[in-house]
């Protein structure tokens, strides 16, 4: 019997093992996208799916439990962090989607003509990624993390960040754009590409 | 917007993400792949931020602690143990 089978077996409140455990890996690893620390990522994780177990009769089955699960996560790290009184600056602005959209792709087109033979992605092990990713500011960080870590849709990242959908496109493409250009400028630096206009 | 409308390269280029995100509409995703399909301007820079999000989604991959599933399932146990089952919808 598998683990998840002997979970379906075990666990009195019925579905949670088939649709809540499978998110499991998903669930730590934005874990440790939100804390940083493997520790934290594994006890956050822990208490999101005991958080979901107590209420899982208010999840409508069918519905996305991984998007529910998402959001008691980030909830509980958010209330955690408040009460450890180390709530980081937030400074985004919601700007015209289509402007943020166009220049995102811009900084692109720039790595992409400094870099006509795709050096860029070769340039990097996981952890510049990682440290990349996580010196984003919050708000941009998550809706990254959301889409292009975990490819959630809009909609999805809308209800887990209780934000507008065009707020969630314009944080998506202003993140994408600061990500892209500290790459860039790492791969630069370190002399991976060549870097040219900027 | 049919699908075979013609937009123009910066139409393209602010639909781009959302296209390659799948969240444009069949026939606004119809137009910029026309589009796309047409343009030796445009495509490249689709193919490289298509690249791109490919290469984010690759290094995101991060093993879980081997332990973890079954301290969960533990936990989860023990809250059986402790407390009563609610019923779904109660």
């Amino acid at each position: 019997m598998s683990e998840n089978e002997t979970a379906v077996a075990q666990l009195e409140r019925p579905g949670f093992a088939e649709e809540a455990l499978p998110w499991l890996d998903a669930v730590y690893r934005f874990s440790l996208r939100l804390t940083g620390d493997v520790s934290e990522a594994e006890d956050l994780t822990q208490d999101t799916f005991l958080r979901a177990y107590r209420h899982w009769n208010t999840y409508t089955r069918g519905t996305s439990a991984r998007s529910w699960l998402f959001t008691i996560a980030r909830n509980a790290f958010l209330r955690g962090r408040e009460q450890r009184d180390r709530r980081r600056e937030t400074f985004a602005s919601d700007l015209d989607v289509e402007i943020e959209a166009a220049a995102s792709a811009e900084v692109l087109a720039d790595i992409r003509e400094e870099d006509p033979e795709r050096k860029f992605f070769d340039s990097f092990v996981d952890a510049e990624v990682d440290a990349a990713v996580a010196k984003l500011p919050d708000e941009f960080r998550d809706a990254v993390i959301l889409s292009d870590l975990e490819s959630l849709s809009y909609n999805e990242i809308a209800e887990i960040l209780d934000i507008p959908v065009g707020t969630v496109k314009s944080r998506l493409y202003r993140g994408r754009r600061l990500l892209a250009r500290a790459l860039r400028d790492y791969a630069t630096e370190m002399g991976y590409i060549r870097g040219g206009s900027r | 917007m049919s699908g075979t409308e013609k937009i123009s390269c910066r139409e393209a280029m602010e639909r781009l993400w959302a296209y390659i995100d799948g969240e444009l509409a069949e026939s606004d995703a119809g137009c910029v792949e026309s589009h796309l399909e047409a343009c030796r301007g445009c495509y490249p820079h689709y193919d490289f931020q298509k690249a791109f999000c490919e290469f984010l989604r690759q290094h995101a991959q991060r093993p879980v602690p081997p332990n973890l599933r079954r301290r969960v399932f533990m936990a989860l146990l023990e809250e059986d143990r402790q407390r009563p089952t609610l019923e779904p919808g109660a």
